[in-house]
C-alpha cells in the first residue's frame, strides 16, 4: 500500500492550537503558513489539512482526509459514522441546558422549547427520556435567546459558565459530556491499520 | 424548471462513455462468473417488506424505498439483492441440483443524503454459492471475488476477513450472547473501552486483531489459554481457511481481520469485505449466511458476495469507449453507406451512418 503520508483535517480556531500543542509535545511538529490550509509535519509523517469544525465530518466521510480530530458534538451532529480510534484528554466539556437566572417557573410549558445549535443530540436526548421538545435551530449567539424571548431554555456547550453568566442565565442540567477524539474513515483505516497504530502509539492517550 | 433538474435521492442516470465503460466493466465481471460456472438470474424490482423486515437492521431499512401495493400491502423497492435472491431461489431450488452457482448485476436503489456523495450505492453485482457447506465453498467465493478484484486490475486492494460465529463463539464463553447487537455495535466503532465494559481486555483485544495471515498465527498462540480453549473450533477453521490462502500464492491480497463481523444480522460463518485505494468505503462485502434460506422455508447453506459496481468505476483504469467511425454522407446516398458500414462492421469496425 502506499506511503504517502496520512491524510488527517483538523478544525480551524481553540482546538487546533491545543491539538498543535498536544502533537508537539509527543514530537509531531507542523505550522501553517499565513492563509494556507494545507501543511506537512516536520516528519512528513502527516498531510494536515485545516477545515471548518462542522465541515470535517464531510472531508472524513469522503476519505479526502482519512482522519480527523473533534468533539463528539461535530460527529453526532454530523449523522454520519465513524471510527472513534482516540479520545484525547483535552478540549472536553459539555453539552448543558440553561434558563435565565430569574425565570417564572409557572411559565414552563408542557413541551418545552430550546434553542440550540445542537438540534440532533437535543432532540435524541430529550426524546430518550420520553419527553416531547419543539426546537429552534439557531448557528449562534444562543444566549440571547431566552432574554429576548425566543425560547424560556438554550442547549449550548458549556466550558467555565462565564458566557451564561454574563446573559443573566444559569445551567439546569448537563444532557451529556463531550469529548475530543481522533476519528477515521473505516476504509482508510482499513488499508492503513498499520500505519495508523504506529501514530496511535506514538500519540498515546485512552485506545477509545 | 426546479422539479426537472432533481431526481429522487438513490437513483442515478449516466450516458454514452460513461454507459459504455460500465457495460464493459460489467461484461468483464459477467464473463468470468461464467468462466467460473456462475449462472445468470434476474430478482424482481418489488417484492413484500414483511418478507425482509426482520432480515434488515435499521439503517438498511432507513434507507430503503416502500410503497403501498393496490393490494395494501407495504412493498420494498430491490435495496439489496443478495435478499431478494434468496427468497427467489428457495422457491425454485431442487435438491438434487445442489450446489447451485449463481450470479446476479442489477440496479439497486437505496436512499442517500443529498449532501453525502461518496455512496455511490446504484448497481450491485455479486453471486451465490448455494448448496455447498464448509471452507471449500468460503474459498471459492473469496477466490471468485480476489480473480475479479484483480482482472479488473485494481489500484490496489485487500479481502479483509473475520468471522460472524467467531464473535458470536465469543459472547457465548463470557455469557454475553444476549448483548450481541449492543457489542456489535460498539465494534462497529472500534469502542475498546466500550467493548471492555462487557468482554476481558484479551478478548477486546482479538476481536481489534487487523494483520497478516502470519501475524493472526502469532496472535493466536499468545491468547489466553481461555480464549484458546473456548475458540479452538473457530480457530481451527481459521487455520485451514489460512493455509489454502497461502498455498494459492495470494495471501498479499489478504487480511485477516476479526473486527470483521458482517453488516447484517443474518451472516452466520466467515464474512470479509474488499476495500481498495480511493474507495471511501468497503467495495465488497459478502459471507456465509447458512440460516437465511431457511427464513424463506428452505433449509439448504448459502455463502456469496456482493460488488457495488459504481463505486468503484471511476477509480479504474479502464480505457475510454473508442467512438464510431463514420460513412462519407457527401457523395453517397444511404443504400450505399449501407453496405459500406455492413462491410466494416463485418470486420469489427463500429461505424455509424453518415
Amino acid at each position: 500500500m502506499t506511503k504517502e503520508p496520512l491524510t488527517i483535517a483538523l478544525p480551524k480556531g481553540r482546538l487546533f492550537e491545543q491539538v498543535q500543542d498536544f502533537f508537539s509535545q509527543k514530537g509531531l511538529n507542523f505550522q501553517f503558513e499565513k492563509r494556507k490550509l494545507v501543511s506537512f509535519d516536520d516528519e512528513g509523517l502527516l498531510k494536515i489539512y485545516l477545515v471548518k469544525n462542522s465541515d470535517l465530518p464531510a472531508y472524513v466521510n469522503s476519505g479526502i482526509a482519512g482522519l480527523g480530530i473533534c468533539g463528539d458534538d461535530v460527529v453526532y451532529e454530523s449523522g454520519l459514522d465513524f471510527y472513534k480510534i482516540r479520545t484525547f484528554n483535552f478540549g472536553g466539556t459539555r453539552l448543558s441546558m440553561a434558563a435565565l437566572e430569574n425565570r417564572d417557573e409557572k411559565s414552563d410549558q408542557k413541551e418545552l422549547t430550546i434553542a440550540t445549535s445542537y438540534t440532533a443530540m437535543t432532540r435524541d436526548y430529550f426524546h430518550s427520556k420520553g419527553i416531547p421538545v419543539n426546537i429552534i435551530r439557531l448557528n449562534g449567539s444562543v444566549e440571547l435567546a431566552p432574554s429576548l424571548g425566543l425560547a424560556p431554555y438554550i442547549v449550548d456547550l458549556v466550558e467555565t459558565g462565564s458566557t451564561l453568566k454574563a446573559n443573566g442565565l444559569e445551567v439546569i442540567q448537563d444532557l451529556m459530556t463531550i469529548k475530543v477524539r481522533m476519528i477515521s474513515n473505516r476504509a482508510y483505516f482499513k488499508l492503513n491499520y498499520d500505519r495508523i497504530q504506529n501514530l496511535l502509539e506514538r500519540i498515546g492517550e485512552n485506545k477509545s | 424548471m426546479s422539479q426537472q433538474l432533481r431526481v429522487p435521492q438513490g437513483t442515478e442516470s449516466f450516458f454514452l462513455e460513461e454507459a459504455v465503460r460500465h457495460k464493459d466493466i460489467l461484461g468483464q465481471l459477467e464473463n468470468l462468473y461464467r468462466l467460473w460456472g456462475y449462472m445468470p438470474v434476474q430478482t424482481p424490482m418489488v417484492d413484500f417488506f414483511d418478507s425482509y423486515s426482520e432480515l434488515l437492521d435499521k439503517k438498511r431499512q432507513d434507507e430503503s424505498y416502500r410503497m403501498i401495493s393496490r393490494e395494501g400491502d407495504l412493498l420494498i423497492l430491490r435495496s439489496d439483492i443478495t435478499l431478494f435472491l434468496a427468497r427467489q431461489m428457495a422457491l425454485i431450488l431442487e435438491e438434487e441440483h445442489l450446489p447451485v452457482r449463481v450470479f446476479y448485476s442489477d440496479s439497486i436503489l437505496r436512499y442517500q443524503n443529498h449532501e453525502d456523495i461518496s455512496h455511490n450505492e446504484f448497481f450491485q453485482t455479486g453471486c451465490e454459492l448455494i448448496g455447498r457447506k464448509g471452507i471449500s465453498g468460503d474459498l471459492e467465493i473469496i477466490m471468485l471475488l480476489h480473480d475479479q478484484l484483480s482482472a479488473l486490475k485494481l489500484p490496489a486492494f485487500r479481502i479483509h476477513i473475520g468471522s460472524r460465529s467467531l464473535f458470536r463463539r465469543l459472547l457465548s464463553l463470557y455469557g454475553k450472547v444476549d448483548k450481541e447487537m449492543e457489542l456489535a455495535r460498539l465494534l462497529d466503532m472500534r469502542d475498546y473501552d466500550g467493548l471492555c465494559e462487557y468482554l476481558p481486555a484479551k478478548a477486546a483485544d482479538l476481536l481489534f486483531f487487523i494483520g497478516t495471515i502470519g501475524e493472526f498465527e502469532k496472535t493466536t498462540e499468545s491468547l489466553t489459554p481461555e480464549l484458546k480453549e473456548g475458540l479452538k473450533d473457530e480457530l481451527v477453521l481459521f487455520k485451514q481457511l489460512a493455509e489454502q490462502l497461502v498455498k494459492t500464492g495470494r495471501e498479499d491480497n489478504f487480511r485477516i481481520d476479526i473486527s470483521e463481523i458482517g453488516g447484517q444480522p443474518y451472516y452466520t460463518g466467515f464474512v470479509f469485505q474488499a476495500y481498495m485505494e480511493g474507495a471511501d468505503r468497503a467495495i465488497a462485502s459478502g459471507g456465509r449466511y447458512d440460516d437465511l434460506f431457511g427464513r424463506f422455508g428452505r433449509d439448504v447453506t448459502s455463502v456469496g458476495f456482493s460488488l457495488l459496481l459504481r463505486k468503484i468505476e471511476k477509480l479504474l483504469d479502464h480505457p475510454s469507449a473508442a467512438k464510431p467511425g463514420r460513412t462519407d454522407g457527401r457523395d453517397k446516398d444511404f443504400a450505399e453507406q449501407y453496405r459500406e458500414a455492413t462491410e466494416r462492421r463485418g470486420r469489427g469496425e463500429p461505424v455509424s451512418i453518415g
